[in-house]
C-alpha cells in the first residue's frame, strides 16, 4: 500500500463497503475524483440517495473521460462531457524520461489514484514491454525535458505559498509533517516527473497543455512559479556542469581575472554562487560549454549583485559591470546548432550578493543558461552507458500505430508536427454494451481493455449511472440545477464554494484557508457561497470570473483560480437561469445625477456611512480592516441585487461583518437626501458606477491637503490630471472650480465642491498628476480656442496651439481677485474673464467674456464646444445632455452647431477688428 | 563681545599650550553668527527663491507662493512680518527685480509681477518666457538667474530624470532676454541646484552628483559650451544660435581625457568631494558687499542642501577655463540649504527644506540669516594653483614655523570615473609631495612646492598643523582644489 488513508479516508471506505458489500476494502487506489469522493462521503450514513449517487455516477462518466470511446447517442447525453486529458504535443521537452518509461508500464503504482486507466495491462509481459517501449520513443521524439538546479531560499516561500494559495483545497499538504487527506487529487512524485524548469512553465499556465481545466491556472507570477517548483525540487540535486574558479579582493568593477590567481577552483552546478568562501569581496569565473540545439536567435539575461559579464564563444554577450543592487541586461546573439563556450565573470564588493544566467529563444523557453551546459566539450557519457537513451526512429513509428490502437488518442491530442494522431480503437456506444462487468468495469485487467482499479462504490455508482442513460430517464439532468451541481463537482469547486447546501472547506483543510486580515474572520479567508451567485454579479463580471479568475479579494490567500471559458464557461448561462431575480424598487433620481454622485460620495465617506471604514478604495487603504474596494463595487455587483442587499446584508451574506447601513429600512442620515433611503442608496449606487473615476471619499487621505477658496479666489498652478503641465488651477468661494490650460490656451475643466488635495504635490518629491478633489468634474472641448474658417465645411485645426501660434502672457486680477487670462494669436489679443456665476439654483456655473482685439478686421469662429450630441433647447445649447451653454456673440451671425469628424461642434462667430469682439458664454453644468 | 573673548583667550595662550587652544578655539558662530527666522503658523516656507524688493526681503517657495518679510534685516528677527505677495504659482526657484517688477522663475515659466495698486499683493503676473517643455516629470525643475548685465534672466532646466529629456531643452540653460526670447545657451545639465554670476558676471550654477558626474560640481555656464551631461543633446537640432551637436562622450573615460576629445566639454571648475563637501549642491551667491561679509570679497558661497551647510570657493582662470578651491565655511542650518542670496546690508540668507531628500538640519523648512561679526578667522583665503605647485593665502599672516614645516600639510589627489551610470567613487588616487615651502614677508601667503601635480585631480590638502601668528589653527583646515589645468602645461 503506497497511500496511508488518514481517518476519514478509511472512514469513508468502510462505510461505502458496508452499503455495497463488494469487498473493495483492498482497493486503496482506485482513480481520485474529489468530487466523487465528496458526493460519496456525504452520504456515508448509509441512507445513500438515488438522486445523488447518480450525480456521482455522471460525474465518474466525464472524468474518467468514459465518453470518449464509448459514444452516448441522442438526448440522453445531454449534460454529460468528456475531461480533455494533457496535450501530449511537446510531453518530451515537459516529462523526465525514466518516469515516462515507468509511468507507461505501470500509471497505478507510479502514481497512485491516477485517473489514467492501465491500457497495456491485460497484455503479455513481452507485448506490455514492446508496446511501452515504443510509446516511450515516441514521446522521447517530441523533446527532451532540461534540468537545472532550484534555489534553497526559494524553498521557504515556495512552501507557504502552496499551501495557502490554494493547492491544497485539492492535493495533498506536502512536508515532512503533513498529513495526507482523503480526497485529494495525487499528485504522485513530482519532481522524478517533471523538471524544475519544465514544472515551473506548468505551473505558470497549466491550461496550456491541460486544456481540461481541472487543473485550474492559479496566475502565478514567475517568482511564485519558481518558488512553489523550487519547494518540491527542494532535495534534488543535479550533476555538475561547469567549471568555476574562486577569486578574492576588492573591486570596483570586474578585474582582469586572467592576470589574478584564484584561491579555489573546482566544479559547480550551474552558475552557482555557493562555491564562494565569504560573501563580500570575492569574485568567479565559470566556464563550460553550451551544446545549442538548432541554429537561431538567442537572447541572453544577465542579473548580478555586483558586477558580471557573460561572454560566449570568446566575445562579450552582456556586461553588467560596476557595483550595483541586483540588476538585469539583457543582450542576443545568433548561435549555430553545436558547441559554444561559454564564460561569465563576477564579483561582488559588499552587501548582497546574486547572480542569474538566462537564455530564451530558438525553441528554447526562458530558462537558466546552466541547463544546456557542460564542462567539456562532450556531451558526458551517461554513468551507466548500458541505460543510455537512443532515440529509434523505427520505435517512434511503431509507438504511432500503438498510440492509435490502444485508444491513447481517444482521449490524448499528439501532433509531432502534423494532424493529431487519430484512434484506431473502436469502442462499442455506451448503449450497446452488453457485459458491463466485463471490460473497463473489470476487477482484473485483460488484453486491449483500458484498466481503471475502480473501486467497488464507482463501479456501482458508474453503472446506476449508465443504466440511467440506457433507460433515457434523465431529462432532468440537463437543467440547471442539475448542471451547476455537476460541474461544481466536477471542477471540484465545492472544495472552497457552497451551493445549494452542498460543498465547503471540510475540516481536515480548514487550516489552509487563511488571510492577511485575521480581524474578518471566516469571511476573510473561506471563499464565499454560490448561492444567488447569478442574482449577485453582472453578467459581464461572472464571465469573467469563470474565464479568467479574480483577485477582488486579496485579503484571502487562496486564490480564485482559471478554470476557462471552455471548461466552466456554461455555468453562467446556468446560475443565471436559476438565481436571477430583478425585484428590488429603484427610485427616479430626484436631482441631477451629478448631484446625487457627490451626495454618494459624502455618504460613502467618514461623515457619511463611514463604508471607507472597512472598504479599500483603489489605492487608498480602509481605516479599519481592508474589505472589497469600493471601485470595483459597480463592475462585480448587478444594481437590483445591490439595492436588496444595503436592505439587509444578513439575509445575502449570513454572518457577514457588513452592518446594514439603512438598519430596519429607516435613515441614520437623516439630513442627507431628507433621510430618503431610496434615494440615499441610489447616490451611493450612481457615485460607485463612477468606478476608479470617482472621487476619494472623505476620511481616506489622513495626508491630504486640501486646498480651498477662502473669501478670494485660491490658484494653484501645477500637474492636474486631464490638463498639460502648463496646468493653472483656481478655486472661487462659490463652491466651482476650473483649470486652464496655460499650453493649450483653453479652460479645460470645471468642476464644484473640493477644489484639490495638494499632498500629492506637497508631500515627499510629489511625482504624478493630481486629479480635482471636487465633484461633477467636466472636462470642456480641448485644442484651438479659436479658427478662421473658409467655409463651415472646413475641419478645425488640429495643431497644438502653440504651433498655431499661440501665446500665453499670463494673468491679472480683477477687484475681486478672480484671474482674467490673457493670450494672443497672430495680432488678435484675447483677454478671458471667467466668473462664478450667481449661485443658488442646483447646478453649478460660470459666465464668461472673452474680449478679442485687433489691428486688422477678421471673423473668426470660437469652438465653445464639442461632443456627440449638441441640442438647442429655450435658447441653450445642451453639450451631451450634461453642460448647458448659453452663447451671446458681438457677430452679426449666430452660433452654428456642425458635425466635424464624427462629433458635433458648437462654433460661435466673432468679428475682431480695433473695436472689441466679445463673447458672452454661460456654463452650467 | 563673546569673540573678543575667545580671540583674547587665544592670544594669552601659547603655542604650546594646544590643549588650551583647542577648548578655547573659536567657532565658526562666533565670526558669522546665525540668526533663525520664526515663520507664522500656517505659512509654510520650503525656500526656493531670495531677493531684496522694495525695501523688502522676498522668498519664493517650492509650494509656489511669494512672501515679503518685512523688518527681515533687524537684529530681533522673531519680529519678522510675513505677507503674501504671491499665492499658486508653481514652484518658484529663482527671484531677481526689476523697475519695480519681481521676476520669478517657474517651473513652467519666467513671469513677473506687479503691485500696481500696492496693496501689497501682485495684481498681475505677466508671462515673460515659456518657451521650454514640462512634461509633468518632477525632475523637471527649473531655477533662474539674477539679471545678467544685458537684462537676461539664465534658466537652467533639470532633466526629465537623470538620464534623458523628454521635453526640448530640458538639460540645458536658456537665456530669457528682456523681449521674453529664449536663447539656448549651454547645453549637458543633469541636475542643477543653484544658479548665480561671480563678481565679472560669468554664470555659474551647480550640478548633481549622478550620470556623468562623479560628484556635486560649480560648472562655469560659458555660452555655448556642452556642461558634460548627453541626455540632453537631441535638442541642438532645435536651435540655430549655438553650434553643432558635440561628438558623445565615451563613458567610463576621465573629464579631462573627454574634454580634449570634446572641445565643447567645460570640465566643472570646481568638484565638491562626496560626503566631504556634502552631497547635494545647491544655491549660489557671490558677495559683492565690498568687504560688509568680511574677508571674502568676490568668493562664491555655495549651499549643501544634504548637509545644511554653505561652502565657500575660490575660482582663478587657468587656460581661459575657471578652476579653483572649495573650503568649508558656515555649518548647521535649520534645513537642507537650498536658496543662497545676500542682501545690501551684507547679510547672506540661507533658506530650504528637506522636502523629498533629507538634511542633517531637521526642519522641514527654515530661513536663517548669517552676518559678520567683524573678527577675521583664520582661514585659507584662496588656493592658486602654480605651474610647481600651490600659492595659499591666509586671512591672517600665519606662524612661520608651522606653515613653513611640511608635516602641516598632507596632501593627496584623486578624481572620479566620468561615466553614465550613476556617480562615481574617488579613483586615480596619488599622494605628491611638497618639498619646499616659501612664506611672503607678510606672512600672509605660502607657495607650495609640488612634486606630483596631477592634471585632472582634485588636490585634497589638509593644512592641520598651521597655526596663525597669533597661535590660532586655522577654522577650516581643508581645501579641495580642483587641478583642471597646470599653470603652464
Amino acid at each position: 500500500m503506497r497511500r496511508a488513508f488518514g481517518p476519514v479516508g478509511r472512514a469513508l471506505i468502510l462505510t461505502v463497503a458496508a452499503v455495497f458489500c463488494d469487498g473493495s476494502l483492498a482497493v486503496a487506489a482506485h482513480p481520485v475524483v474529489p468530487g466523487v469522493e465528496r458526493l460519496l462521503a456525504e452520504h456515508s450514513d448509509g441512507a445513500a440517495k438515488p438522486d445523488q449517487m447518480l450525480t456521482a455516477g455522471r460525474v465518474l462518466l466525464s472524468e474518467l473521460n468514459c465518453l470518449s470511446c464509448h459514444k452516448v447517442e441522442g438526448r440522453a447525453g445531454q449534460g454529460l462531457n468528456t475531461k480533455p486529458a494533457p496535450v501530449l504535443d511537446a510531453v518530451g521537452g515537459r516529462v523526465q524520461r525514466e518516469w515516462l518509461a515507468k509511468y507507461l508500464m505501470s500509471p497505478h503504482e507510479v502514481k497512485p489514484g491516477t485517473t489514467m486507466p492501465d491500457v497495456l495491462g491485460g497484455l503479455s509481459d513481452a507485448q506490455r514491454k514492446a508496446d511501452a517501449e515504443a510509446l516511450l520513443h515516441l514521446l522521447a521524439s517530441t523533446g527532451q525535458a532540461v534540468e537545472a538546479m532550484g534555489d534553497t531560499s526559494a524553498v521557504q516561500r515556495g512552501e507557504k505559498l502552496f499551501h495557502e494559495i490554494g493547492c491544497v483545497a485539492c492535493h495533498d499538504p506536502q512536508g515532512a509533517d503533513a498529513k495526507p487527506i482523503a480526497d485529494s487529487v495525487p499528485l504522485g512524485a513530482i519532481e522524478k516527473k517533471y523538471t524544475l524548469p519544465t514544472l515551473i512553465a506548468f505551473l505558470k499556465n497549466p491550461l496550456v497543455v491541460r486544456h481540461g481545466g481541472r487543473m485550474p491556472n492559479l496566475r502565478l507570477n514567475d517568482q511564485q512559479a519558481r518558488d512553489i517548483a523550487c519547494f518540491f525540487f527542494r532535495d534534488v540535486k543535479i550533476a555538475t556542469n561547469l567549471s568555476y574558479a574562486y577569486y578574492e579582493g576588492s573591486w570596483d568593477t570586474l578585474p582582469d581575472f586572467q592576470t589574478l590567481k584564484p584561491v579555489t577552483a573546482g566544479l559547480s552546478s550551474g552558475f552557482d554562487i555557493g562555491v564562494r568562501k565569504r560573501n563580500d569581496g570575492f569574485g568567479l569565473v565559470f566556464s563550460g560549454f553550451l551544446h545549442i540545439p538548432s541554429d537561431g536567435d538567442f537572447r541572453l539575461f544577465l542579473g548580478s549583485d555586483d558586477g558580471s559579464r557573460l561572454q560566449i564563444d570568446g566575445q562579450d554577450v552582456i556586461v553588467n559591470d560596476g557595483i550595483h543592487p541586483h540588476s538585469v541586461k539583457d543582450g542576443r546573439i545568433k548561435l549555430a546548432k553545436g558547441v559554444h563556450p561559454v564564460r561569465v565573470e563576477y564579483f561582488e564588493q559588499g552587501g548582497e550578493e546574486s547572480l542569474t544566467v538566462e537564455i530564451e529563444g530558438s525553441g528554447l523557453p526562458r530558462q537558466p543558461l546552466a541547463s544546456i551546459a557542460t564542462i567539456t566539450e562532450k556531451v558526458p557519457e551517461s554513468e551507466d552507458t548500458a541505460d543510455a537513451f537512443v532515440l529509434d526512429e523505427r520505435l517512434v513509428t511503431q509507438g504511432r500505430a500503438v498510440f492509435a490502437a490502444r485508444g491513447c488518442a481517444n482521449c490524448h491530442q499528439l501532433s509531432l508536427n502534423s494532424p493529431a494522431l487519430t484512434s484506431t480503437l473502436k469502442a462499442k456506444p455506451l448503449a450497446e454494451l452488453t457485459d458491463l462487468g466485463a471490460g473497463c468495469l473489470s476487477d482484473a485487467a485483460s488484453a486491449g481493455v483500458p484498466h481503471y482499479r475502480l473501486s467497488g462504490v464507482q463501479k456501482a455508482v458508474l453503472l446506476s449511472a449508465i443504466a440511467a442513460l440506457r433507460r433515457n430517464d434523465v431529462a432532468a439532468d440537463a437543467a440547471p440545477q442539475a448542471v451547476t451541481a455537476e460541474t461544481l463537482s466536477r471542477f471540484n469547486c465545492f472544495a472552497c464554494h457552497v451551493r445549494d447546501q452542498a460543498g465547503g472547506v471540510t475540516a481536515a483543510r480548514d487550516g489552509f484557508f487563511t488571510t492577511t486580515m485575521k480581524e474578518m474572520g471566516d469571511e476573510g479567508r473561506i471563499p464565499p457561497h454560490l448561492d444567488g451567485v447569478g442574482d449577485k454579479l453582472t453578467e459581464s463580471y461572472l464571465r469573467d470570473t469563470l474565464n479568467n479568475g479574480v483577485d477582488d479579494r486579496p485579503y484571502m490567500l487562496t486564490t480564485m483560480p482559471q478554470f476557462g471559458g471552455d471548461n466552466v464557461g456554461h455555468l453562467l448561462a446556468a446560475f443565471r437561469a436559476v438565481d436571477l431575480k430583478t425585484e428590488a424598487t429603484i427610485p427616479e433620481p430626484s436631482l441631477p445625477e451629478s448631484k446625487l454622485k457627490a451626495v454618494g460620495r459624502q455618504l460613502v465617506g467618514e461623515k457619511g456611512l463611514s463604508c471607507i471604514k472597512c472598504h479599500t478604495f483603489g489605492p487608498y487603504k480602509a481605516t479599519g480592516i481592508q474589505s472589497i474596494d469600493l471601485q470595483r463595487m459597480s463592475r462585480r455587483l448587478r444594481e437590483d441585487w445591490f439595492f436588496r442587499y444595503m436592505l439587509n446584508p444578513q439575509v445575502y451574506r449570513p454572518g457577514t461583518r457588513m452592518p446594514a447601513p439603512w438598519p430596519f429600512g429607516q435613515a441614520t442620515i437623516r439630513d442627507v437626501l431628507d433621510g430618503n433611503v431610496e434615494q440615499q442608496m441610489l447616490a451611493v449606487w450612481l457615485y460607485l458606477t463612477d468606478g476608479d473615476k470617482a472621487g476619494v471619499p472623505e476620511g481616506l487621505t489622513s495626508g491630504s491637503i486640501i486646498l480651498a477658496a477662502d473669501t478670494e479666489p485660491r490658484i494653484y498652478r501645477n500637474f492636474i490630471e486631464g490638463v498639460s503641465p502648463r496646468g493653472i488651477a483656481v478655486a472661487y468661494p462659490e463652491n466651482v472650480n476650473l483649470c486652464f490650460d496655460a499650453e493649450e490656451l483653453d479652460l479645460a475643466l470645471i468642476w464644484e465642491n473640493g477644489f484639490i488635495d495638494a499632498a500629492k504635490h506637497w508631500v515627499g518629491r510629489g511625482p504624478g498628476f493630481q486629479r480635482p478633489y471636487g465633484d461633477n468634474l467636466l472636462s470642456l472641448v480641448r485644442g484651438a480656442p479659436f479658427a478662421e474658417l473658409d467655409s463651415l465645411e472646413a475641419g478645425w485645426p488640429t495643431e497644438h496651439a502653440r504651433e498655431l501660434g499661440y501665446r500665453f502672457h499670463g494673468y491679472r486680477f480683477n477687484e475681486k481677485r478672480q484671474p482674467v487670462f490673457l493670450y494672443s494669436f497672430d495680432d488678435v489679443t484675447i483677454s478671458d474673464a471667467i466668473i462664478p456665476a450667481s449661485h443658488g439654483d442646483a447646478t453649478a456655473a460660470f459666465n464668461r467674456t472673452l474680449t478679442l482685439g485687433s489691428r486688422s478686421g477678421r471673423r473668426l469662429w470660437f469652438r465653445a464646444a464639442a461632443g456627440s450630441k449638441i441640442e438647442l433647447a429655450d435658447g441653450v445649447f445642451v453639450v451631451d445632455d450634461h453642460l448647458r451653454l448659453k452663447v451671446d456673440a458681438t457677430a452679426a451671425s449666430e452660433p452654428v452647431v456642425r458635425q466635424n469628424g464624427g462629433r458635433f461642434e458648437l462654433l460661435v462667430p466673432v468679428d475682431v477688428s480695433p473695436v472689441a469682439g466679445e463673447i458672452h458664454l454661460r456654463y452650467q453644468w | 563681545m563673546r569673540i573678543a573673548y575667545a580671540l583674547a583667550a587665544a592670544l594669552v595662550c601659547t603655542v604650546s599650550l594646544n590643549a588650551a587652544v583647542a577648548q578655547d578655539a573659536p567657532t565658526e558662530n562666533d565670526y558669522y553668527p546665525m540668526a533663525s527666522f520664526e515663520i507664522p503658523d500656517g505659512i509654510n516656507l520650503e525656500v526656493g527663491g531670495i531677493e531684496w524688493f522694495n525695501n523688502r526681503l522676498a522668498v519664493s517657495t517650492r509650494r509656489g507662493d511669494i512672501y515679503l518679510i518685512e523688518n527681515a534685516l533687524a537684529d530681533d528677527v522673531t519680529a519678522a512680518k510675513f505677507s503674501p505677495f504671491a499665492i499658486g504659482l508653481h514652484e518658484v526657484l529663482g527671484l531677481a527685480q526689476m523697475d519695480g517688477w519681481l521676476y520669478a522663475t517657474q517651473r513652467c515659466e519666467v513671469s513677473r509681477l506687479n503691485d500696481n495698486d500696492h496693496d501689497g499683493r501682485a495684481d498681475i503676473i505677466e508671462t515673460v518666457c515659456d518657451q521650454w517643455g514640462i512634461t509633468g516629470d518632477y525632475h523637471e525643475y527649473a531655477m533662474g538667474s539674477k539679471f545678467d548685465r544685458d537684462g537676461n534672466i539664465w534658466v537652467v532646466l533639470c532633466l526629465t530624470g537623470s538620464f534623458s529629456s523628454n521635453a526640448p531643452f530640458r538639460g540645458w540653460c536658456v537665456r530669457v532676454t528682456p523681449d521674453g526670447e529664449m536663447i539656448p545657451t549651454c547645453s549637458g545639465i543633469r541636475s542643477p541646484g543653484g544658479i548665480a554670476a561671480n563678481h565679472l558676471g560669468d554664470m555659474f550654477f551647480t550640478d548633481n552628483q549622478g550620470p556623468w558626474n562623479g560628484t556635486c560640481s560649480l560648472k562655469h555656464l560659458k555660452p555655448g559650451s556642452f556642461q558634460g551631461h548627453p541626455g540632453g543633446n537631441v535638442w541642438y537640432d532645435r536651435t540655430s544660435v549655438i553650434g553643432p551637436r558635440p561628438v558623445e562622450p565615451n563613458s567610463g573615460s576621465r573629464m579631462m581625457v573627454e574634454a580634449e576629445r570634446v572641445p565643447e566639454l567645460v570640465p566643472p571648475a570646481i568638484y565638491f568631494p562626496y560626503k566631504k563637501m556634502g552631497q547635494s549642491a545647491a544655491g549660489i551667491a557671490c558677495d559683492t558687499t565690498g568687504g560688509k561679509f568680511g574677508p571674502f570679497e568676490h568668493q562664491l558661497f555655495v549651499a549643501d542642501q544634504t548637509f545644511s551647510t554653505v561652502m565657500r570657493c575660490c575660482l582663478e582662470q587657468v587656460n581661459g577655463y575657471y578652476q579653483g578651491a572649495c573650503f568649508p565655511f558656515r555649518e548647521g542650518f535649520g534645513s537642507g540649504s537650498l536658496s543662497v542670496d545676500f542682501t545690501p546690508d551684507g547679510s547672506l540668507f540661507v533658506g530650504g527644506t528637506n522636502r523629498g531628500w533629507g538634511s542633517r538640519g531637521n526642519k522641514p523648512f527654515a530661513l536663517d540669516r548669517l552676518r559678520w561679526s567683524g573678527g577675521v578667522p583664520f582661514e585659507i583665503h584662496e588656493m592658486r594653483a602654480k605651474p610647481d605647485g600651490f600659492e595659499l593665502t591666509f586671512t591672517e599672516p600665519v606662524d612661520a614655523k608651522t606653515a613653513g614645516n611640511p608635516e602641516s600639510y598632507s596632501l593627496s589627489t584623486y578624481t572620479y570615473i566620468y561615466q553614465a551610470s550613476y556617480g562615481s567613487p574617488e579613483v586615480d588616487h596619488t599622494t605628491p609631495t611638497i618639498d619646499r615651502l616659501d612664506i611672503s614677508s607678510d606672512g600672509k601667503s605660502v607657495r607650495l612646492f609640488v612634486t606630483g601635480l596631477q592634471k585632472g585631480h582634485v588636490h585634497e590638502l589638509h593644512a592641520d598643523g598651521v597655526r596663525s601668528e597669533k597661535g590660532l589653527p586655522l577654522l577650516h583646515k581643508e581645501a579641495y582644489y580642483t587641478l583642471n589645468f597646470i599653470p603652464g602645461e
